[in-house]
């Protein structure tokens, strides 16, 4: 992929990434500021980029990954997040199912655990569009999910520091 | 669809508004979308941020990725030999008149976008962009104007002014939902070309027997546009409606300048000389 295409990129692939920006990040400034940074790191790799046919994949998995540690950074240094209400176990099913619910813990889970179980219960893809975004295999993306839906409880007790 | 899920997905829904899926998975999302109040809603914001970006952030920000580089051109290049006078009188009218128009304050140039300049761009032409078309009927030539009535059989020729913009897509859609690239012909994405005044590009249309309006979108930009992306903006608007078509003068496309020109197709009377004449 050239230098050419980056400017291409933007204009291309800008507008759909803004918007999947300002969905994560709640404001405009923000996914502008999310936007910029997706598409310089897209420029500082340029040469690893796949084809344009993968290209909104590839960008769309950038993007997500800035977003989320953005979420997470907001969360360790700014004012106290909503309380997580106690949940018996009985709940774990109601909590999988309520998206702003797990929008505000899945930043408490693991790393690793965080961005599937965002674009699967937040965002709705289901697990091939996950694993697709990713760059894994669906096997990791359903043990990945499966281990977020059984701490998800814990992860909801956890503190916010 | 997805695959587990009741809803669409926003990586699907992202998709869709970069023409990336097939026309059947477009097709039944815009059905679920039809049915489902969250999605449809969903929908409803991401294409609102997507229009803010385009409008308000895309030209201040991307001149930052801009790289100069020595491009590929090619040269349209105006062949007066070939024009039948008619048409070379139509070329000097579609250009003359607007720069009339260009000295009254208030003036609007029919078909031109009523969007103030795009910001953030070095001009090396002044004027905003513009599209423009002629068309042939046997021996007479019309300058064709917004709501302009052509017939079946009709050839239109375009013409651009582009204004220091390095690359050029031409679209259309009409009220039986064709969408079609016309310049470059079927074309995956914009063409790099020679910004002149006046460019008559090659070739014509010759309309068929469809009715109703057909616009006609030029989108003008720095770096090539995907045509997939712009087809389905035209499909979806095909979907609203002949009255949509009439209506809707730009699309959220995230090209640096639009212009667009709409015509009405009918089928009338044929004349005496076997000319098809449209019905008012």
């Amino acid at each position: 992929m050239s230098a050419r295409d980056l400017t291409s990129l933007y204009r291309s692939y800008g507008p759909v990434i803004y918007s999947r920006c300002r969905r994560l990040l709640g404001d405009d400034a923000s996914a502008e500021d999310a936007t910029q940074e997706t598409f310089m790191r897209v420029q500082r790799h340029l040469e690893k980029a796949p084809d344009s046919r993968e290209a909104l994949v590839w960008i769309y998995r950038i993007a997500t990954n800035y977003c989320l540690n953005e979420i997470r950074n907001r969360r360790l240094r700014a004012t106290p997040m909503k309380e997580v209400p106690e949940l018996s176990g009985e709940q774990t099913e109601e909590l999988l199912a309520n998206r702003d619910l797990l929008a505000r813990i899945v930043d408490r889970a693991p790393e690793k655990l965080r961005m599937p179980a965002y674009l699967h219960y937040v965002d709705g893809l289901d697990q091939s569009e996950v694993a697709r975004v990713m760059g894994v295999s669906r096997r990791t993306v359903l043990y990945r999910l499966a281990e977020f839906a059984k701490n998800a409880r814990k992860f909801a007790q956890r503190t916010s520091r | 669809m997805s695959e587990d899920r009741a809803h669409v997905s926003s990586f699907t829904l992202d998709a869709m508004a970069l023409g990336a899926l097939s026309s059947e998975e477009a097709e039944q999302v815009r059905a679920h979308l039809s049915n489902c109040a969250r999605c449809a809603a969903d929908f409803e914001e991401a294409t609102a941020a997507r229009d803010h970006f385009a409008r308000d952030v895309l030209p201040r920000t991307a001149r930052r990725f801009r790289r100069i580089e020595e491009p590929r051109r090619f040269s349209l290049r105006i062949l007066p030999m070939l024009l039948a006078p008619s048409l070379a009188a139509a070329v000097v009218a579609i250009f003359v008149l607007p720069s009339l128009y260009r000295r009254q304050d208030s003036a609007q140039l029919p078909g031109q976008d009523s969007r103030p300049p795009i910001l953030g761009q070095d001009l090396r032409i002044k004027g905003e962009p513009i599209l423009r078309a002629a068309a042939r009927r046997g021996d007479r030539t019309l300058v064709v104007q917004d709501g302009a009535v052509l017939a079946p059989g009709d050839e239109v020729h375009f013409f651009v002014q582009a204004s220091g913009f390095e690359y050029l897509l031409i679209a259309s859609v009409d009220a039986d939902g064709n969408a079609t690239v016309y310049f470059p012909y079927g074309g995956a994405q914009s063409a790099l070309l020679q910004p002149t005044e006046g460019e008559q590009l090659p070739g014509s249309i010759v309309l068929d027997e469809s009715r109703g309006p057909e616009r006609v979108y030029a989108f003008f930009s720095h770096g090539p546009l995907p045509s997939a992306a712009v087809l389905a903006e035209l499909r979806g608007l095909a979907a609203r409606g002949p009255t949509a078509i009439r209506a809707q003068r730009t699309l959220s496309i995230s090209a640096d300048a639009q212009s667009s020109i709409w015509f009405e197709k009918r089928v009338g009377r044929r004349d005496a000389g076997g000319q098809s004449r449209p019905g008012e």
